[in-house]
């Protein structure tokens, strides 16, 4: 029997949709400014439709080779870094669930530790540097790969799984290779998933590992090139007590929206794919201990 | 038994395996080359010429540069341009966006191998004096002495040369002095007009003036919709209207009645002013966002604020602003008018502190730091800034009527040739600074007279001292509290002698005393510095 919907299931309703309208709102904004105007655009307020409709902001920003080089750049750390940071924490994970691993304590608080401790910036630049790793693929790729927290709901997920199916795919002649990657990986789709999406999303996001470790332009990230041309000259130096007038600026606000726009997308077009996998990852990471 | 040795094994291989190709990769490098190490080993091919013989200048030299300003791209038609004039190859180093730049700079001078030839900065006057104990930067005296009819000399004076004074020498050159004034007060001419009333003159009559912008329709659509006064928030130098002509400087320290260095928002015309402003808010005269965002630019283009006190650039026509409020206002006209008298007589514009706000140096990893200065001093060239920041007449701009610069080819054309990459190597602000029409720099000129009386007033200090660093925080989140709560009306006016109170028992006098000391080391200094700057110039 269908239940009816009282009072309250509508204002749970409208309370939702009004969050969701604030959550989306920012986005559509940014989405309805990139295709205005510049100029129409430029007194600002609302924009629940584009003012003055053109591309040639999106224009603009697919001539600007720095976005596509930075394109390229994300696009390589994104996969490479991602592909390797989910195979790794799953074969560090994997042993860690193991009760019968020799050292698996040590192991389990020398990682927890990375988790409440970090070195700090300076070590680490130091550390990519004597790697000779700086203004290379590697700086944006190799520090930002493993992480506690992944390794632990990784960790977990696998504790998980029958000791049982492991026993008798030995018995059928397995060894641990073809167990970890035939059985236990298969079985562990979601938690993949989910990893996988912390990663990549991480990756993507990621600009601060260009600022430290990048020189060359060729080698920024997307989202170093769109923090700095979102970088207002303007108001950061205002705010300094530094008189710098409009003019200095080089990318017009639509320009900007434009950026945001191309930056943002593609990174949000991965979820529907992966969504089913993401709650259940997510609460497979959450409740076992 | 067997069986969980083995897998023991196993488990400890796959951890042994992640680490091993962990380290493996690391100690991979791609096979790509860093843009330093090319130019690293191109330096040494070239042999060191670093004795300042001025027949080398035929050699074509390599140098890094750390490039702040433009679109920040490379190979470029203005990179080609400086590379073809001065016979150079000029590798640039893209610094990042302004909340990472004081990051960036540190790592590129901490780091010998990734360190510039030529480096950029902003603020960071601690690290500058750093690097010049450390031997990192490059004595500019000698290599400018080298250097006949010097731009660099020509354009700047002493006093703005003054701050790059470091251990009896000079290691940096100012990136860009702002105008000695460049901020006014702008009115509205057709809602004068429309209100039948004249040019405000006295605190009163713009007082008159910005309650008719509020109250009397002055747009004439019928609609309540327009506000007195509006700007950015986070800087009380755009309250200067009310501020300045009660002599209230509050965000300075001051010469005090007696003669000595005291902070200006203590001064007792603060009060008046704040009181007025209370006043002021409570009729609605001031447009909300000024105390909460940065929307002065929206406000601006949207035209329903009566008066702003903003940069006098903004009328120059090629602002997207500007052209913005004139599609939305077609018979809207704004008007920067002189500033406004107080009670006593007193009146003044903003007026800067005429040092640069950012600065570049040449660095010990150099090996010819006198081509490069040599060349570093050619694009800062009057011919070279236009040819760097607007390209060629015909080809990329045309000069309107008014004289401005207007350029004929697209915001992206102009980014993918590089216009602007070098402006921050001595940004002119004289004739060759074609940007701003005819009005626009006659404002200017009026504006370095019109803000003199500041200048008298204020005490200008080419750095912050150790308790201006340690209390200035506390003391000026102290201000804006007191400050904004008694415009708002959430304190009554008198709290502002509580703040003074506060003021002083928070390190007042403290930073009071040590500015004093600084003003007066500082005017010693100078004065050794302009009898030095004699010697070595003959200037």
């Amino acid at each position: 029997m269908k239940r009816k919907h009282n009072f309250y299931d509508y204002l749970i309703i409208l309370v939702l949709v009004l969050v969701a309208i604030i959550m989306l709102y920012p986005f559509w904004h940014e989405f309805m400014y990139s295709f205005s105007d510049p100029v129409e655009a430029a007194t600002g307020g609302m924009f629940l439709l584009p003012r003055g409709f053109n591309l040639k902001s999106y224009w603009s920003v697919l001539r600007n080779q720095s976005v596509w080089s930075g394109f390229k750049v994300s696009l390589i750390v994104t996969i490479i870094g991602t592909i390797m940071g989910v195979l790794f924490s799953a074969m560090l994970a994997y042993p860690l669930s193991k009760k019968d691993m020799p050292g698996r304590n040590i192991f389990v608080s020398l990682i927890f530790f990375t988790m409440l401790f970090g070195g700090g910036m300076i070590p680490n630049y130091l550390l990519v540097k004597e790697l000779k790793l700086i203004d290379t693929y590697g700086a944006l790729i190799l520090p930002g790969l493993l992480s506690a927290w992944n390794i632990f709901i990784m960790k977990n997920a696998f504790s998980g799984i029958p000791d049982s199916l492991e026993e008798s795919a030995r018995i059928d002649g397995a060894n641990d290779l073809k167990i970890f990657f035939l059985i236990i990986l298969p079985l562990s789709k979601a938690v993949l998933a989910t990893i996988a999406l912390f990663s990549a999303v991480g990756f993507w996001n990621d600009y601060f590992s260009t600022i430290m470790y990048i020189i060359s332009k060729d080698h920024w990230s997307l989202q170093a090139v769109l923090r700095e041309i979102l970088s207002n000259a303007q108001s950061a130096m205002s705010s300094s007590g530094i008189s710098v007038r409009a003019e200095e600026a080089i990318s017009s606000e639509t320009v900007k929206a434009a950026t945001v726009m191309v930056a943002t997308v593609p990174i949000l077009l991965v979820y529907p794919f992966i969504q089913k996998y993401f709650i259940k990852g997510v609460m497979i990471g959450s409740v076992k201990g | 038994m067997r069986s969980k040795l083995f897998h023991k094994l196993v488990a400890m291989t796959l951890c042994a395996g992640m680490l091993v190709g962990m380290t493996a990769c690391g100690n991979q490098p791609t096979e790509e080359s860093s843009p330093n190490e090319i130019a690293d080993s191109e330096s040494e091919n070239e042999g060191n010429t670093s004795d300042g013989d001025l027949s080398q200048d035929d050699e074509k030299i390599s140098f890094s540069i750390a490039i702040m300003n433009g679109p920040k791209a490379e190979n470029t038609w203005s990179e080609a341009q400086i590379e073809e004039i001065f016979n150079c190859e000029v590798e640039l180093i893209f610094l990042p966006g302004w909340e990472d730049l004081n990051t960036k700079v540190n790592l590129l001078m901490s780091d010998e191998a990734q360190r510039p030839d030529v480096i950029w900065w902003s603020g960071m006057t601690d690290e500058y004096k750093e690097w010049v104990d450390s031997g990192l930067l490059v004595d500019l005296v000698p290599l400018l002495q080298n250097i006949e009819d010097s731009n660099i000399l020509d354009y700047y004076d002493e006093w703005a040369m003054y701050p790059t004074y470091t251990n009896g020498s000079i290691y940096s050159i100012p990136g860009d002095v702002a105008e000695v004034s460049c901020m006014g007060t702008f009115i509205r001419k057709d809602w004068l007009d429309n209100l039948g009333m004249q040019e405000p003159k006295t605190m009163d009559e713009y007082v008159e003036y910005l309650l008719a912008c509020v109250n009397d329709d002055p747009d004439q659509n019928g609609v309540s919709d327009t506000y007195g006064f509006g700007g950015d928030s986070g800087d009380w130098k755009y309250f200067a209207p009310f501020l300045y002509a009660y002599k209230a400087d509050i965000q300075h320290f001051v010469v005090g009645d007696d003669g000595s260095v005291v902070h200006g928002s203590t001064q007792p015309q603060v009060k008046e002013a704040l009181a007025l402003m209370a006043d002021l808010y409570r009729q609605g005269v001031f447009e909300p966002s000024i105390f909460s965002a940065s929307e002065g630019e929206t406000l601006f283009a949207e035209g329903k604020v009566g008066s702003f006190y903003r940069f006098l650039s903004s009328l120059n026509p090629s602002q997207q602003y500007l052209q913005s409020f004139y599609q939305n206002n077609p018979n809207g006209k704004y008007e920067v008018i002189e500033p406004i008298q107080g009670p006593t007589g007193f009146s003044a514009d903003e007026r800067e502190n005429g040092y640069g706000w950012c600065s570049y140096a040449i660095t010990d990893k150099c090996k010819d730091p006198q081509r490069v200065m040599e060349i570093m001093d050619g694009i800062a060239s009057g011919e070279m800034f236009i040819l760097n920041k607007w390209g060629v007449e015909g080809e990329t701009f045309e000069l309107t009527d008014e004289g401005a610069v207007n350029f004929i080819v697209d915001e992206t054309t102009r980014n993918e040739m590089g216009l602007s990459t070098f402006t921050g190597f001595v940004n002119r602000k004289d004739m060759f600074n074609i940007q701003n029409s005819q009005e626009v720099n006659e404002l200017f000129e009026r504006a370095a007279e019109t803000s003199l009386p500041l200048q008298d007033y204020r005490v200008i200090l080419n750095s912050n001292g150790e308790l201006w660093q340690e209390y200035s925080g506390e003391l000026n989140a102290l201000r804006d509290q007191y400050f904004y709560g008694i415009i708002m009306g959430e304190r009554p006016i008198d709290d502002f002698d509580e703040y003074v109170e506060l003021f002083y028992s928070h390190g007042g006098h403290e930073v009071e005393e040590e500015a004093g000391l600084m003003y007066q080391k500082q005017d010693e200094g100078y004065q050794e510095f302009c009898q030095l700057y004699q010697e070595w110039f003959q200037k």
